[in-house]
């Protein structure tokens, strides 16, 4: 499905962060990366989502044989991409629900497909909410804006479980959770597992991966995978630190 | 005042007459002494001080040509509104276009059916807040106004009136034009909602007095639908009295060259005021400029401006905002902000926020800002699949609607909502 080769990417001003990373996810797969901070992890989430300011230089992302590098973020999304973000940005002035029938709507008609009657919308949303634990109010305020952190996240989830992208991106989804959230968007997360779905995984806490269990685990130093696992491999490093890998 | 100024003055009023309502002695008599305190003032200059930041040219070139030519409708946000309109065709007062302006609570006069010399309530009024505004900044092209206006409008509120009015101002051509002058006197604790319509082309100078009594209240809104060729000032000159209330907002979605005056006197306890603007011009070299000025003259009165533009590719935006507040004027709450985004770095917001304060115990706060519209915001919409163009409109409004916020008719606020929603194509 994902397909990363040797990818090398300076930031505009001219530091170099990925220095040859390489990864590839298959159909049905949860990946898990890990690794220090400023290792590159959000940069590797950031690039293939098609945040502008980055440079390839090196290298090729192919998304279901398809080169991502050509295409533009919405594009991405509507290949069936989708990125929770590390750090959800606070929009003031769009109402959760607008931006979500928006985002679908969008996603939608560059597929081909038609609109989403308004009341199958708001059925999909009210019951992904509820299971969610996202009040009624919450999707009538502004985007993100004065939820708290642990809220955030769990708007993240709220998008990518009415967006169904066939890759999900999950940027340390499990920061600043309570351990009920944590629970909550495991499951939500868990639900949406399929054999047709993958999922890229970063965290810095072996913790979320009791909740969702990866088929492999990646450490990341400096811009690249210096070590691939199994899921152990997290309660390794758990115990151990990542003093090994670094050089 | 120089030679030039003085020629140019005596130029620009060459063609104009003041000799309108001849048959009513007291207007005629306020007009022969405002076309020399015209010609005393002289026409404004691009050094004069209140126009530094945008070029007074297009406003100085008067052009009153009337066609009353058949002409395209626009599309209005105000057609399913109940209201009553009064409608004005380069100038003139259509009656064909008007509805009927006989309703209950309201007295409707226009400007040049105030005949003879008998008592009629607008002579306490006219031309008065316009020269008053001239204390805290000078204005001759309202001069100008009360001068020479053609045509106008004169309403007195005795009963509060549920329907809005809206006044309608339509310039068929290009170069046709009109010199427009309203005064509205909403007596004491009654309540008008007045809407002023902009639409079409051409060359447009139309101000509106507006004399709020005792506990009055007033909501006026100003909606600008006009081509790029066209010229629009307005000026809108209040006067508050005690415990009275002006909200006064406004969208403009096209013009050419645009500029909105407004002063607002609070002259009795406790009045207030809010004026706010939002405007998204179209294309090209436009301006875009409002220019306020409140005047705090007895204590405990509350004002705010709020007022938020976006500038495309060369367009200019102005914001001028002044609040005086006299030494008798304590506790005085004034507020003020300015934002614009610019769209393109070409596009230019130029503010001058202005404090003059005379009393001790006041709490007064402004404040400006500018830029692009915030990239991570951009991109954060972007990732879940709505494309650049359709991500930036859905940020224009976001950031517009905070003025509609400052709109407490929710009538017009929910049709402003909607139909800005369908000028960006949301
Ligand atoms: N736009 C930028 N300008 C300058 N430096 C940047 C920029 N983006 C990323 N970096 C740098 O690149 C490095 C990698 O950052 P990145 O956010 O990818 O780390 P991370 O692995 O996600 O870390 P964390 O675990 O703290 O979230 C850091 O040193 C960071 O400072
Ligand atoms: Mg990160």
């Amino acid at each position: 499905m994902l397909k990363i080769n040797d990818l090398k990417v300076k930031i505009d001003d001219g530091a170099e962060i990925l220095k040859g990373l390489s990864l590839e996810i298959s159909k049905g797969e949860i990946h898990a990366i890990m690794g220090p901070n400023g290792s590159g992890k959000s940069t590797t989430s950031n690039v293939l989502a098609g945040k502008p300011g980055y440079e390839v230089t090196n290298g090729s992302i192919q998304f279901l044989g398809e080169d991502f590098n050509q295409l533009t973020p919405d594009e991405r999304v509507v290949q069936g991409l989708f990125l929770a973000f590390q750090y959800p940005v606070e929009i003031q002035g769009v109402t959760n629900t607008n931006f979500l029938r928006t985002s679908i709507n969008s996603v939608l008609k560059a597929r081909g497909e038609g609109k989403m009657s308004p009341g199958e919308f708001l059925t999909k949303l009210k019951t992904k909410a509820n299971e969610l634990g996202i009040s009624s109010d919450m999707l009538k305020r502004s985007v993100n804006f004065g939820f708290s952190g642990g809220e955030k996240k769990r708007n993240e989830i709220l998008q990518m479980a009415m967006l169904e992208p066939k890759l999900a991106i999950l940027d340390e989804t499990d920061s600043g959770l309570d351990i009920d959230a944590l629970k909550v968007v495991s499951s939500g997360v868990n639900s949406l597992r399929s054999t047709e779905r993958s999922f890229l995984v970063i965290t810095h806490y072996q913790r979320l991966l009791n909740y969702i269990l990866p088929d492999f685990v990646h450490i990341m130093v400096q811009g690249k995978i210096v070590k691939s696992g199994a899921a152990d491999l997290a309660l390794y490093v758990e115990k151990n630190g990542y003093s090994e890998f670094l050089s | 005042m120089d030679n030039n100024r003085l020629q140019l003055s005596k130029d620009l009023i060459s063609n104009l007459s003041t000799e309108k309502n001849e048959s009513c002695e007291w207007l005629a008599k306020i007009r022969k002494t405002s076309e020399k305190r015209f010609l005393n003032h002289g026409i404004p200059l691009a050094f004069d001080e209140e126009w530094r930041l945008s070029s007074p040219d297009h406003f100085n070139k008067v052009s009153l040509c009337s066609s009353g030519e058949n002409h395209e409708k626009a599309p209005s946000p105000f057609e399913k509104l109940k209201k009553i309109s009064i409608v004005f065709l380069d100038g003139v007062f259509s009656k064909d276009s008007s509805d009927n302006l006989r309703a209950n609570g309201i007295e409707v006069t226009m400007l040049d059916e105030v005949v003879t010399d008998s008592y009629h309530w607008s002579k306490d009024i006219f031309g008065k807040i316009e020269k008053n505004s001239q204390i805290i900044s000078k204005r001759p092209l309202a001069i100008l106004n009360t001068a020479f206006a053609q045509s106008g409008v004169l309403i007195e509120v005795t009963d509060n009136i549920e329907v809005p009015i809206e006044l309608k101002y339509v310039c068929t051509k290009n170069n046709s034009g009109c010199l427009i002058r309203n005064v509205v006197r909403v007596c004491s604790g009654n309540k008008i909602t007045l809407i002023e319509h902009f639409e079409g082309n051409g060359w447009s100078n139309i101000c509106t007095e507006l004399w709020a009594e005792k506990k009055a209240i007033v909501e006026h809104f100003r909606f600008k639908y006009l081509s790029r060729d066209s010229c629009s000032n307005t000026f809108l000159f209040v006067c508050l009295q005690e415990k009275s209330e002006l909200r006064s907002s406004a969208l403009s979605l096209g013009a050419g060259h645009s500029r909105n005056e407004t002063h607002i006197s609070l002259d009795g306890e406790e009045s207030q005021c809010s004026i706010s603007g939002a405007s998204y011009l179209g294309e090209g070299k436009t301006l875009d400029d409002d220019t306020v000025s409140v005047h705090h003259l007895k204590p405990n009165c509350k004002s705010r401006q709020v007022f938020k533009k976006v500038q495309r590719a060369s367009s200019v935006g102005v914001f001028q905002g002044k609040i005086r507040v006299e030494r008798e004027a304590q506790k005085t709450d004034g507020y003020q902000t300015s934002r614009a985004i610019l769209l393109d770095q070409t596009g230019k917001f130029l503010a001058k926020p202005e404090l003059e304060i005379f009393a001790d115990d006041v709490s007064c706060s402004h404040g400006s800002v500018s830029g692009a519209i915030d990239e991570e915001t951009l991109f954060y919409l972007q990732s879940r699949g709505i494309d650049e163009t359709l991500a930036k409109n859905i940020l224009i409004l976001a950031f517009l609607s905070e003025v509609f916020e400052e709109i407490s008719d929710s009538n017009i606020k929910d049709l402003i909502l909607s139909f800005t929603e369908k000028h960006l194509k949301l």
